[in-house]
């Protein structure tokens, strides 16, 4: 295998909604920045495939896209599997205050490529992805068609179709916006949809749902799309300053987008490892 | 090449062949004489075309009937393997723990003496297939003076048949430092495997040397004739082939298959659900509290781990509705949690998923023989059925031999046995990182799918893609569309999603 080494002083690790705003944001500090983006899909491409859901989350759409084709030199493309950070060197001067500096060693790969990256901050925008069902409290049978919303998404952003009745259900905790999008987004694509909130459902379905019982009430359906919050995506439990979705875990992106606007270097906390 | 071998089974053969004859089907040019017994006529008088005719046909592909299959493939016969489903072990062996265990009670039982065996057996199978498999040891945990006292007493009962060892409470401690015991028995024998991986492995081997297999085949009638008429159900048309043996491996559905030939059967399904954590690394051996609780037809579940190293908790036994019952309750996973969590001071803390399988249970053995001439049953291969499966097969071949030599004929070993490509190859670390949580690449979904599977689940059984967050589900959907393995409409089992326009 090739191995390649960079040096950079900021790396952002993650070329979603939240890589790229962040690191325009640090650019703008007139920091030198590089974005390691892996091969996974962002979730505004979904979104922008989605005409319904385009609709809701166009704004930041646009600005994703267009920052992104102005960062275009900085990505490189690569996963990023380790980070191991070596140090503080000392004090800093940066605009008036004092800085803590530290040293990263970081690794990564791409198309048989080895990269070595040694950075002096590294901030991780991995985002987060939709709870299984499990810990969402669906129990019973796991009969195909049983979505969570991201791959719902991204199904059927990609041309696929996922059934033909949906009950798209929403775990009573979690209120957001996403519900009324999908729906819409549903009805579009000709699907049946029936929205529930509900604490506790079960799964009835030899090979495909059939129905699904939520807090005691039956529901005949062929799909089952659920929602009841999100979670860190994080697998290769990197270290950094976690930016971004990565701490929202939401699909109110301006939730996201306040996350990291309020990103304050002197206090990027250095512990989160 | 060995499509060559294949046709080339001598079986059909009237029972009188001379030895000869079988002798030189080995040679590498079939002889197709006209009045060769390779186009038997069936009952409505037309002739049969010589690829539906078989030395052997194993009804099942599930981890027994696969194995079955591979120790076959290393002979000259002429096998074929048909299921119902689209893919192998989507019954029993998908649902099971994954365990090998080091022993099952009573000694004496044929299910006893199989587990022995298979246990023995595993490692070079493992290296045969190229298999993952690690021995990682039972704990049978004593949390009392007075079962730690009997532990020690019952040991010479086990050390007969197998390795086993006393440990004291240091030596738990060293080992599990989580774990709060006064003794234990420690088995050093048990083991874990992937139970897809393992069975795909040996549906390869097979395939690789000769052996056919046809999925989405449903069995729907036998006729016993000279030699038995299989008539299978492929969805649009019907298929018969004709069979010299048939081996019934159909898992749950072996009684129906008995029927078929007028041969009672009882099979009871019988459900067993099991709890996955995301902790990993929790604890590194298997674990059960001694004195087993004695239930009637389980050891009554444990403290697991995967190959993979996650925890697992399970499998409890509850009756099954139906056969293909693999619902999950929620005062299941609760009864679970609360049975195993004696075991550990500290409690794992994320539930990552839950699954059930269902047992096919026919009385408390295995049912192993042979009711009508030429028909074999592997029935009832309930625990520990995939840890014997490598006896099993073992055995079968043995009633195959001598069935075969009441015939006057002589099974023969094929000159050239090939072997299946190793797992580290399928992990081949080339393409894009298509699943992050368990680093597969695009390359290892594109050669799992190269050798042979066919759905989603195939996909994320054997490559461990999208088994963990599953954000990557999307991606494995659209790989294997380009991989030419399009989704269907239909929604059979994996098959999730469908291309709008394809209806």
């Amino acid at each position: 295998m090739i191995s390649l080494k960079i040096e950079t002083e900021v790396l952002v690790i993650g070329g979603g909604y939240s890589g790229i705003l962040l690191s325009n944001v640090l650019l703008d500090r007139g920091f030198d920045v590089l974005i390691a983006d892996s091969s996974m899909e962002s979730e505004m491409d979904v979104f922008s495939r989605l005409k319904v859901v385009k609709s809701y989350y166009d704004r930041f759409i646009e600005e994703y896209r267009e920052t992104r084709a102005q960062l275009e030199t900085r990505i490189l493309k690569a996963t990023i599997t380790r980070t191991v950070r070596i140090g503080c060197e000392g004090q800093r001067e940066n605009e008036g205050g004092n800085e803590r500096a530290e040293r990263w060693d970081v690794e990564g790969v791409h198309l048989g490529v080895n990269y070595k990256i040694t950075a002096e901050r590294v901030f991780t925008c991995t985002g987060c992805y939709d709870k299984r069902f499990f810990p969402c409290g669906i129990f019973g049978s796991r009969a195909a068609g049983i979505f969570s919303i991201q791959n719902a998404l991204s199904l059927i952003s990609r041309g696929y179709r996922i059934g033909r009745n949906v009950l798209l259900l929403g775990m009573s905790k979690v209120q957001e916006r996403i519900f009324e999008i999908v729906e819409e987004m549903l009805g579009e694509f000709d699907y049946g949809c029936e929205f529930v909130v509900g604490n506790v459902a079960e799964v009835l379905g030899r090979e495909r749902v059939e129905a699904v019982i939520v807090d005691g009430m039956k529901f005949p359906c062929d799909t089952l799309i659920y929602f009841c919050g999100r979670e860190e995506f994080n697998p290769f439990k990197l270290g950094g300053c976690k930016v971004g979705n990565i701490n929202a875990r939401t699909y109110d992106y301006e939730k996201v987008r306040k996350d990291v606007l309020k990103l304050d270097l002197r206090h990027a906390t250095l512990d989160s490892q | 090449m060995f499509r060559a071998i294949l046709v080339m089974g001598y079986a059909p053969a009237p029972k009188s062949a001379p030895k000869s004859a079988l002798q030189s089907a080995s040679q590498s040019i079939p002889h197709p004489t006209p009045q060769s017994a390779h186009t038997p006529t069936s009952l409505n008088g037309k002739s049969k075309a010589a690829e539906d005719v078989f030395d052997v046909t194993v009804i099942g592909a599930g981890v027994t009937g696969c194995f079955i299959a591979k120790e076959l493939s290393k002979y000259d016969l002429k096998v074929l393997v048909v299921d119902k489903e689209p893919t192998v072990a989507m019954g029993p062996t998908k649902g099971c723990s994954g365990v090998i265990h080091a022993f099952q009670l009573p000694f004496g039982s044929l299910k006893g003496r199989l587990c022995l065996e298979g246990n023995r057996l595993m490692d070079e199978e493992a290296k045969e297939l190229g298999f993952r498999f690690e021995r990682v040891g039972l704990i049978l945990v004593c949390k009392s003076i007075f079962s730690s006292l009997i532990a020690r007493i019952v040991k010479p009962y086990f050390s007969r048949h197998l390795d086993v060892e006393y440990l004291d409470e240091k030596k738990i401690r060293e080992l599990e430092p989580n774990v709060d015991a006064k003794g234990g028995l420690f088995f050093p024998s048990a083991g874990v495997v992937n139970p897809v991986e393992m069975t795909f492995k040996a549906k390869r081997f097979a395939e690789l040397n000769g052996v056919e297999f046809r999925f989405e085949r449903k069995v729907v009638g036998i006729n016993p004739d000279q030699d038995f008429e299989l008539i299978l159900d492929a969805g649009k048309n019907r298929e018969r082939v004709h069979s010299r043996f048939v081996i019934n491996c159909a898992g749950l559905y072996a009684d129906e298959i008995a029927a078929m030939v007028g041969c009672g059967l009882k099979i009871v399904p019988s459900k067993g659900s099991h709890v996955v954590f995301e902790d990993r690394g929790f604890s590194s051996h298997l674990m059960a509290i001694f004195p087993l609780i004695p239930e009637r037809r389980t050891k009554g579940g444990g403290s697991l781990v995967t190959i993979d190293g996650n925890l697992i908790w399970g499998p409890n036994l509850v009756d099954a509705k139906s056969k293909e019952d693999r619902s999950v309750k929620k005062e299941e996973v609760e009864g679970i949690i609360r049975k195993h969590s004696r075991i550990f001071k500290r409690r794992p803390e994320k539930v990552a998923s839950v699954y059930a399988g269902v047992r096919a249970i026919a009385g408390r053995d295995f049912v192993i023989n042979s009711p009508i001439e030429n028909f074999i049953n592997v029935a009832g291969i309930q625990s520990p059925g995939l840890t014997a499966a490598p006896a099993i097969a073992r055995m079968v071949l043995g009633m195959l031999t001598d069935a075969f030599e009441k015939s006057g004929l002589k099974l023969k070993r094929k000159r050239e046995i090939k072997l299946g490509s190793s797992w580290k190859e399928t992990r081949s670390k080339r393409g894009e990182v298509i699943c992050h949580c368990r680093m597969v690449f695009e390359d290892g979904i594109r050669r799992t799918i190269a050798e042979g599977g066919r759905t989603l689940d195939d996909i994320k059984h054997l490559t461990g893609a999208g088994m963990e967050c599953g954000r990557c589900l999307p991606a494995i959907v659209e790989i294997m569309e380009k991989n030419g393995l399009p989704l269907r409409k239909d929604t059979c089992k994996s098959f999730i999603a469908w291309k709008v326009g394809g209806d």
